[in-house]
């Protein structure tokens, strides 16, 4: 069964659809631009969400686990400016399964994340 | 639920000396051979070694394939598996890799699982010349040849990203056919469900707690059933844990034998992530200072996301670090969650091989028997779960 219909907000819950339906059709580089669109929402509705996980990332240095406010290793770069807007540069635009797998999953949970949880 | 042992073949530094003494290595060796004996003997399932270069310390598995060959030699009945190899060609040529695991499967009678992964710190992925941008692509490039290699005649050849090579016959081929089941190292979410996504087994190394792992299980099975491009020729559905074990006969027995080695264990993972002066840092003393300093070095590089979680829940919380009663009754709210298997680290830090071994058969003769019992119950629940799968499945679960 598809996640998507469980995600409340109609934005973020037609990007995600979009991007597991291109992720299931092979459609890789499409995926990641559905699941970076989804994410972008999440930015607006959620900025809380995203300032953290910089913020506790800084703070967890150079370490493996370090909370990741966007898995930047795979061709789509997070950037954030002192209280900027975070932003997602694409370094490329031919992506593999794994790795349009990796935005799509991450985002999707990090949305999920969001409706559990009150906006600090 | 099935059983295992993972390896990182941890050996911390002597607090006397600046090096290791000349025989520790060896004697590392051999200890672990001999548990991975007991670990026939007593029931355990599977034994697995990670691949780690150059991280002094933390592990000196740096040659998985040799421990695992050695270990075939050794045992009749338990099955052998790479948790994982490196599979970026930098750091392994598929082909080569198509070859190790091909002869130990034939070595071993067809025992071995095929567990595969990218490699995670600067320390090693740049001393092989991997750039972390490029590791994940990398794996699966790599691993869906090395998988062609062990199962097509001739394999065609291949124009890649990250390799290239010529049509050549890979030989020998593996006794289990169409592939030794294949795994992928999933340290965060994403990835177990990229597992499912590739008709892989997942290594949770994320040490995922019960309530955790009922979210995980799910997902992961429908995205099982929804498999359209597995990477090999044939799916390995399953879902592992991997947790810290020290059985004793009370909880704080086992806690005295068994805690340290774990906090050793996360304290030494955090620092192999950091700045690391080769050679010259002594891990180990560090740790102590700092345990002494603070009360509870576990966490002092403690991170905080998924993976960090998994140093405090090793470290700290000790699922499987108790009595056989305590540790029983963690397993079954995994087991509940319909986790296919659980890896135990039994050897890390400074824990002596006496006590792992009294640890191992403790386990072996008072906890494993009642999963044993009641693994063919699973094995239903994984049939109903595989029913509408596209793809063949060779798991040894």
């Amino acid at each position: 069964m598809a996640v998507a219909p469980t995600i409340a907000d109609e934005i973020l819950r037609q990007a995600l659809g979009a991007a597991e339906a291109a992720l299931d059709d092979g459609d890789y580089a499409a995926s990641v631009h559905h699941s970076v669109d989804a994410y972008q929402r999440l930015i607006e509705l959620r900025p809380d969400m995203i300032v953290d996980r910089v913020v506790r990332g800084r703070l967890g240095g150079q370490s493996m686990a370090a909370p990741r406010p966007w898995p930047s290793d795979h061709g789509v770069r997070f950037s954030m400016e002192d209280g900027g807007k975070p932003l997602l540069i694409f370094a490329k635009e031919h992506f593999t399964l794994s790795e349009a797998a990796t935005y799509f999953e991450y985002t999707l949970d990090m949305v999920l994340r969001a409706q559990k949880t009150p906006a600090s | 639920m099935k059983f295992g042992l993972l390896y990182e073949m941890q050996l911390p530094r002597p607090l006397d000396s600046e090096q290791w003494h000349p025989d520790d290595e060896y004697r590392m060796v051999k200890e672990t051979l001999e548990q991975i004996e007991a670990a026939d003997r007593l029931g355990f399932d599977y034994v697995f070694f990670v691949e780690h270069h150059f991280l002094e310390e933390y592990s000196i598995s740096s040659a998985p394939e040799i421990m695992l060959a050695a270990a075939a030699a050794r045992t009749r009945r338990v099955r052998l598996g790479h948790g994982i190899i490196q599979m970026p060609p930098r750091q392994n040529h598929p082909a080569r890799v198509a070859e190790r695991i091909a002869t130990l499967d034939l070595v071993s009678d067809g025992r071995v699982e095929f567990g595969t992964g990218e490699g995670a710190t600067t320390t090693e992925l740049a001393g092989f010349g991997t750039e972390h941008s490029e590791k994940k692509e990398a794996w699966e490039e790599a691993t869906r040849e090395c998988l062609r290699m062990m199962s097509e005649t001739p394999y065609p050849g291949y124009e890649g990203t990250y390799f290239s090579m010529p049509e050549r016959n890979l030989i020998p081929k593996p006794l289990q056919q169409p592939h030794p089941p294949v795994w992928v190292a999933a340290a965060r979410r994403e990835t177990a469900m990229i597992a499912a996504r590739l008709g892989m087994g997942a290594i949770g190394f994320g040490f995922e707690t019960p309530e955790e792992a009922d979210e995980r299980v799910s997902r992961y099975w429908d995205l099982i059933r929804r498999c359209r491009a597995p990477i090999g020729k044939a799916m390995n559905p399953a879902l592992v844990t991997v947790g810290n074990m020290m059985c004793a006969e009370s909880d704080e027995v086992a806690v005295e034998r068994g805690l340290e080695g774990a906090q050793f264990f996360g304290f030494s993972l955090g620092w192999t992530h950091g700045p690391v002066k080769h050679g010259h840092d002594h891990v180990y003393r560090e740790f102590r200072q700092r345990q002494a300093a603070a009360g509870d070095a576990a966490t002092a590089l403690e991170p905080a996301d998924e993976s960090a979680r998994a140093l405090y829940r090793a470290g700290r919380r000790g699922l499987f670090i108790g009595s056989p009663d305590y540790i029983r009754e963690n397993l079954r709210a995994y087991e509940r969650s319909h986790m296919d298997a659980v890896l135990f680290f039994v050897q890390c830090g400074p824990r002596r091989h006496d006590h792992i071994m009294e640890s191992m058969e403790l386990f072996g003769r008072q906890v494993l028997p009642e999963f044993v019992e009641r693994h063919p119950q699973h094995q239903q629940w994984r049939a109903e779960q595989l029913e509408g799968a596209r793809f063949p499945v060779n798991s040894s679960i």
